[in-house]
């Protein structure tokens, strides 16, 4: 039997997609190696359960075996980070509907909820997809530090200290940044007809 | 305000979006290590690679049915009773696999029996794992390090198969149902009953040895007859086949 001594070199993702298409168990041992703390990452900001985590990462791995082929993403990085997020997700929903589960996830779309203005509700002709791209378009127009500062709070569920760090700010400038960014997105969600 | 609404809405930022963001990333983790400030933590780091966000990617948490032409692969075992089945230095035992189908057996003939519209009765699954096999130009020998089971219909026609495979410990599986692999097969023991052939990609096209030695390609009318003893070749244990094939091949 053949074995490829290739564990130290770089793999890029082209060649770990083409091990996919190739049905190669490999693809998934490289993707492993090369995503598989940062996808416990995205997992663990949403869960805080290491067991749990460990779980949702195989069920992306399954999840992206079971995708490529036919799939051939563009971005690989991206694809399997949505498939666990949204894997993280739903396990949390789950979670959320026994007990309430402490996340960083609850508390930043809490705040963001919370500031979107509790008397509104969204018009249910609204779905994820459409009100996503309502706020890609909203985000799109914030300065680079404001951008930085929503995806991270609320899309990877960073905690506020960790974000500052990142941008060597401190943490009450991150919080008015959010305050700033949060009214914005009120304003425009508004403009857009996305509460009734 | 529906939190779930917006953590969905959250989830389908652009992707544009998200790729910036992790550049970003990438240069301020950079950027703070020149000036030596301590990142606050290593997670950082790690999720400094993350990227984009696709449009919504519908997830399957139950089996899907593959009808795609490029499957893993239909394989019939030489020897009907297995005990288990090595790849790569790690088996999945026979006593693994019957533990797996305990489970899962009436979900997944369940799910076969609506996609291929027969009674959930009239289907089971065979008792005997197969396991793949690749003879590539580049690596000469590649074993996919999977266990394909057959899922039968009453006359004994093969339906579906269900792949077990592991990845990082945990053992998966994968449905195909529809494919005209699986028709060309059922054709191929149709015509030589009682035969147990081994089961073989060339060059990622899948192929039969029966044990007179000839080969039989599942996407094409191709056969060869060499003379030379391939199906001898085919070690089951350790699911080896030598790269003569190959040779024979080019």
């Amino acid at each position: 039997m053949c074995e490829h001594a290739e564990e130290q070199a770089v793999i890029t993702d082209e060649q770990i997609i083409d091990l996919y298409w190739q049905r190669d168990e490999k693809a998934i041992q490289k993707t492993d190696q090369k995503y598989g703390k940062i996808l416990f990452r995205i997992a663990y900001n949403i869960l805080h359960d290491p067991l749990d985590c460990e779980e949702c990462r195989n069920d992306t791995y399954l999840g992206v075996w079971r995708a490529i082929p036919p799939t051939r993403p563009v971005a690989f990085p991206a694809f399997i980070t949505q498939i666990m997020r949204n894997i993280a997700i739903n396990r949390y929903k789950e979670r959320q509907s026994q007990k309430r589960v402490p996340s960083e996830l609850t508390i930043s779309m809490e705040e963001l909820s919370d500031a979107l203005h509790s008397d509104d509700s969204f018009d249910a002709g609204y779905e994820a997809q459409e009100v996503g791209r309502i706020v890609s378009d909203y985000v799109r127009g914030l300065s680079k530090r404001q951008r930085y500062i929503f995806i991270d709070r609320f899309y990877f569920a960073e905690p506020v200290e960790t974000t500052a760090a990142a941008l060597s700010i401190s943490v009450p400038t991150v919080y008015r940044e959010l305050d700033r960014i949060k009214q914005g997105l009120k304003k425009h969600l508004e403009k857009n007809g996305v509460f009734v | 305000m529906n939190n779930h609404i917006l953590t969905d809405a959250v989830s389908c930022l652009d992707e544009e979006l998200i790729s910036e963001h992790l550049e970003m990333k990438e240069k301020l983790k950079g950027s703070t290590k020149r000036k030596g400030k301590k990142n606050f933590t290593g997670l950082v780091a790690a999720a400094a690679c993350l990227v984009v966000v696709l449009a919504c990617i519908p997830l399957a948490t139950n089996i899907l049915p593959l009808f795609s032409d490029r499957t893993i692969g239909v394989y019939y075992s030489a020897d009907s009773s297995y005990d288990g089945i090595m790849y790569r230095g790690k088996p999945i035992s026979k006593d693994e696999s019957n533990a797996f189908f305990a489970e899962h057996e009436r979900e997944i003939l369940s799910l076969i029996s609506n996609v291929k519209n027969v009674a959930l009765d009239s289907l089971r699954i065979s008792n005997n794992g197969i396991y793949h096999v690749t003879v590539t130009e580049e690596e000469r020998f590649v074993n996919f390090g999977s266990a394909t089971f057959f899922v039968l219909d009453e006359s004994g026609k093969i339906v579906a198969s269900v792949d077990l495979f592991r990845a990082n410990g945990s053992l998966f599986h994968r449905i195909t149902c529809g494919d005209t692999k699986i028709d060309k097969l059922n054709e191929l023991l149709s015509q030589n009953p009682d035969t147990s052939f081994v089961m073989v990609y060339i060059n990622f096209k899948e192929a039969a040895i029966a044990p007179d030695n000839t080969i039989y390609f599942l996407d094409e009318d191709r056969i060869i007859t060499s003379g030379a003893s391939y199906y001898s070749l085919f070690n089951i244990i350790s699911n080896q086949l030598s790269y003569e094939l190959l040779e024979q091949e080019q």
